[in-house]
């Protein structure tokens, strides 16, 4: 009778002071109720707790379960990059081509290492279809310009076959060197030796570029040996040039007789006559100088404003804007005469221009810092008088 | 004959007098005459004349004078070609007062009636000059003849009295064909008078080559080619000078391409003629084409360049600025053992000056061992255009020092050298020297120096009052002078009126409105410069474009504004551009 009591009582609530009696008189058999009813009172007021309530509920869980380590390991691997990579790379020494790929078509990260290795593979294996997928993969990534990464690229083109796609990147390679050519020379054309010792001229490796000469085919020996000859000339080396000219009359004398003509029967054929006055319309191209203008374009940049040079716009009596002046003052007859000068000559070479018309005031200040900056004497002769430039300075005294 | 004593017999030393008197080559003439004067007992006049004329036709004719006072001091008997051989002497280096002196002795020694030799003097004093003593002469003489007659009309025509020599010719009992040439040559000279000479010309009871030559000359000095052209057609025979007088007159009026044609046909041509067609080349700008020509003469083996070809060729090289080919023939004179002091000397300061090689010009210059006020003049003129104010003003000192008189090229050139220097006190002290030292009239050129020099130095006003007060007329050079200062120191009160003075007074050249239009450009009045560039086209009127050009391994290579027609363009401009 008296269990029923206290049950009675519960139900009701009525009476609090009963009620925290009977807690405290009945502690054990109240424990597991108090239990039951904290998530009764969760799930009512608020629903989204459930997510965090699972949370705390899967540790608890897993606490009681015997697998609960095992999933722990997975999801560390998981967030782990360096592992999967290294994965990539020994799947490539595998030979899973094909796995490597799908796994980066599902968004595994490639790193150097790994083009390198595919590139290997594909190289190895000379599958033009997984080599052009690469390829893709390359291009989209940071490491689309890498030389080294662009040389296996066209080498492993070449090996498949397709030289088309090996030059398609050739050319569109930001930068090239030696290997760059010499892969693509597989059907080598005068362009390419030429170019070759080209860049070994232009950075002053003669000794290379002349045992480069040494292995290149009989027919091409005349152009690259006169082209060696320049570029010993431009660096001073007068043992090579010697050396170079030596060969060059004995492999095609009639070149090496013209190169030493005296100046007057070279003008005979370079007369046109009465058609322009005294333009001659018959033009040299330098290769070596060519490359040295690259170099001096590189050279030149900004150092003319940096020496203090500003275009002088009221020189131009035209109504147009500033912009548009500094333009046409950039192009005058002088000026161009000049940069043709610098371009075709050796360093320290004095030119000498002639202009019809007196030299404006924005070319006079403008030459002066040229002079300073080329190292060379321009002596500019126009109507009035002549002016000799030099070390930024006039014999003029600016004062024409 | 001298060991063998043999010198000693008067037939054997007058046949070597004979012999060796009238000898080409010098040495033996001396010898001659050597041998003459060491014989005392030579009385014969023929030989005495013979020594006469060999004086009177060498180098020195003056010592004929000296050979007749010893035939008198002698003894020996003076006959009239004695007279006429002394008379020669004189005419050929205008010795006037002497040439009277021999006058008054043929007639103390009663030749004064002969013809001959009055003709002598009537062509003695028309070749000094004085055309009114030998008219003196023509008035007594009581028998002319027709050479008296042509001797007197060329006399006139030479002095450009050509009405009288007309009297003298219509009063002409019996003409020759010298007669008509002379009187043809002498109406040519003026424009007015080919009318004449032509009239005369188709008169002419026969015609020789001179006589074509004479008429087509005319032509072609008043600019009538195609007179001259109609004329050198039907020409019957041609030599030389019929060519080169038509390859000067072409060339002269700027057509070098019919000069050039005619070059071209020249049957066998000449040093003269490559001469005449060069100079035209390098007087109309195609000096490209002249050199062309050099090394063609150079190439045939029958025509042999000159003195005068290396000067043309000195010049074309100067304009166009090789210094190297200039260098090349500078050489060759040295080699061929040319002498500077003439005008070579001259040709190669003035080379190397306007080739920008001017240490190479004065370096030549203080070769030039006998030097002339012309070496002077090119040498100052150099340092002129390079700026050298105050060397070009030591160097007239110098002149001053040596006794080397100037003339008004070198006050052209020292002014020039002080206002491209910015030498204003030097200039004015120079221009007051050359008045009231030298006592030369300053010219248009050296006025031009002189409101140029005040010009720069920003005496705008000053130059234009001297402008004003200038005696001698001013020309375009000069009033664009003046409108160039304007223009630099924003001097419109001054140049806009001017360039509109200019306008009018020389509305075929381009320059003055752009000088004007560049004047209202300066001061940012765009509707006026669009006006005047509207007059300008619609003038048809072009503004020289700027151009220049430079020289490397033997190949010209020439740019324009803006240029793009140059094979390296890319590079040229990437140049340019990164600047």
């Amino acid at each position: 009778m008296e269990l029923k009591l206290h049950a009675s009582m519960a139900s009701v609530g009525s009476i609090p002071l009963a009620g925290n009696s009977v807690v405290l008189t009945h502690s054990s058999s109240s424990v597991p109720f108090c239990t039951y009813a904290v998530p009764d009172a969760s799930r009512r007021r608020n629903g989204t707790n459930t997510g965090r309530s699972s949370q705390k509920t899967l540790p608890l869980r897993k606490g009681n379960h015997p697998n609960d380590p095992k999933l722990k390991l997975d999801h560390e691997n998981q967030n782990a990059p360096l592992p999967l990579n290294v994965d990539l790379v020994a799947l490539c020494e595998e030979g899973k081509l094909e796995q490597v790929l799908e796994l980066m078509g599902h968004g595994a990260l490639a790193d150097y290492r790994v083009y390198l290795a595919l590139l290997n593979l594909c190289d190895h294996t000379r599958s033009l279809e997984s080599g052009k997928r690469v390829h893709e993969f390359l291009r989209r990534s940071t490491f689309r310009g890498d030389i080294e990464l662009c040389n296996r690229l066209i080498g492993m083109y070449c090996k498949c076959g397709s030289v088309k796609d090996a030059r398609l990147v050739f050319d569109k390679m930001p930068e090239r060197n030696i290997v760059s050519w010499h892969l693509m020379i597989i059907v080598p054309s005068m362009e390419h030796y030429l170019e070759v010792i080209n860049i070994l001229g232009n950075a002053g490796q003669l000794n290379e570029a002349e045992e480069f000469i040494e292995k290149i085919p009989v027919e091409f020996e005349v152009e690259a040996w006169e082209s060696l000859r320049n570029f010993a000339r431009i660096h001073g080396d007068l043992d090579l040039e010697d050396r170079a000219e030596e060969l060059l009359t004995c492999l095609d004398p009639s070149k090496a007789i013209a190169d030493k003509l005296p100046t007057p029967p070279k003008k005979q054929s370079d007369i046109n006559m009465l058609e322009e006055k005294n333009r001659v319309t018959e033009y040299r191209y330098s290769i070596p100088y060519k490359e040295e203008a690259r170099e001096k374009l590189g050279g030149l940049s900004g150092q003319m404003r940096e020496a203090g040079y500003v275009p002088d716009t009221r020189y131009v009596l035209h109504d147009i804007d500033e912009e548009e002046k500094e333009k046409a003052l950039q192009y005058h007859s002088e000026r161009l005469a000049i940069a043709y000068g610098l371009i075709s000559t050796p360093p320290r070479t004095t030119l000498r221009i002639i202009k019809n018309l007196r030299i404006c005031g924005d070319c006079h200040n403008a030459i002066k810092i040229m002079s300073k900056i080329v190292g060379r004497e321009l002596i500019v002769r126009d109507n009035k008088r002549f002016h000799h430039f030099k070390d930024g300075k006039c014999s003029c005294g600016d004062y024409w | 004959m001298i060991t063998t004593g043999f010198i000693k017999s008067p037939s054997l030393t007058t046949r070597l007098v004979l012999s060796f008197i009238s000898s080409p080559h010098e040495p033996l003439v001396e010898f001659a005459r050597y041998v003459f004067f060491k014989h005392q007992a030579f009385r014969d006049p023929f030989l005495w004349n013979t020594v006469i004329r060999s004086h009177s036709h060498g180098s020195d004719p003056k010592r004929a004078l000296i050979v007749l006072r010893l035939m008198l001091e002698d003894g020996v008997r003076l006959d009239e070609y004695s007279f006429s051989l002394a008379l020669k002497a004189c005419a050929k280096v205008g010795l006037v007062r002497e040439g009277m002196q021999v006058h008054g002795l043929l007639w103390k020694m009663d030749f004064g009636e002969d013809v001959f030799l009055r003709n002598c003097l009537i062509g003695l004093f028309v070749r000094c000059g004085c055309i009114e003593l030998a008219r003196q002469v023509f008035d007594r003489m009581p028998d002319r003849d027709v050479v008296s007659y042509n001797s007197m009309i060329d006399g006139y025509v030479k002095c450009g009295a050509v009405e009288r020599a007309r009297e003298l010719f219509d009063g002409m009992g019996e003409r020759n064909l010298i007669t008509w040439n002379s009187m043809i040559g002498g109406y040519v000279r003026w424009e007015e008078g080919v009318r004449f000479a032509w009239s005369l010309f188709v008169k002419m009871p026969e015609r020789d080559l001179v006589s074509w030559n004479t008429i087509i000359d005319g032509c072609v000095k008043h600019g009538k080619m195609e007179d001259a052209r109609a004329l050198f057609d039907e020409m019957p025979d041609r030599d030389s000078v019929s060519w080169v007088t038509m390859i000067d007159g072409y060339a002269k009026s700027g057509d070098v391409l019919a000069a050039r044609l005619l070059f071209d046909e020249m049957p066998r041509r000449d040093v003269v003629s490559c001469n005449s067609m060069m100079a035209g080349y390098v007087q109309n700008g195609y000096c490209i084409e002249a050199l062309k020509i050099f090394h063609d003469m150079r190439r045939a083996t029958n025509v042999v360049p000159d003195e005068t070809t290396l000067l043309i060729v000195l010049t074309a090289f100067a304009q166009l600025g090789y210094v190297e080919d200039g260098v090349v023939v500078h050489n060759y004179l040295v080699e061929k053992g040319y002498s500077l002091n003439g005008k070579l000397g001259v040709a190669l300061i003035d080379m190397y000056s306007k080739c920008g090689s001017i240490e190479n010009a004065i370096s030549v210059f203080e070769s030039v061992e006998q030097k002339c006020v012309d070496h002077w003049n090119a040498m100052i003129g150099g340092l002129a255009i390079h700026g050298m104010g105050e060397m070009a003003f030591d160097f007239l000192l110098e002149m001053g020092r040596l006794c080397i008189i100037p003339d008004d090229i070198t006050f052209i050139g020292v002014l020039s050298a002080c206002r491209h220097a910015g030498m204003l006190k030097e200039g004015l002290i120079c221009f007051e020297l050359m008045q009231k030292v030298y006592k030369l009239e300053p010219k248009v050129q050296h006025f031009g120096c002189m409101v140029d020099m005040l010009s720069r130095a920003g005496h705008v006003e000053e130059a234009k009052k001297l402008v004003e007060e200038m005696p001698v007329e001013p020309n375009d050079v000069i009033w664009k002078t003046l409108l160039s200062a304007c223009q630099i120191y924003e001097n419109f009160s001054i140049g806009e009126p001017i360039a509109q003075q200019m306008i009018q007074l020389y509305s075929c050249s381009p320059s003055s409105y752009v000088l004007l239009s560049n004047i209202y450009a300066s001061l940012g009045m765009w509707d006026n410069v669009k006006r005047v560039r509207t007059e300008m086209k619609a003038r048809e009127l072009k503004k020289i474009p700027g151009c220049s050009w430079i020289e490397l391994g033997g190949i010209v290579h020439q740019f324009s504004v803006q240029d793009r027609t140059h094979p390296q363009v890319t590079e040229i401009y990437s140049l340019l551009s990164s600047l």
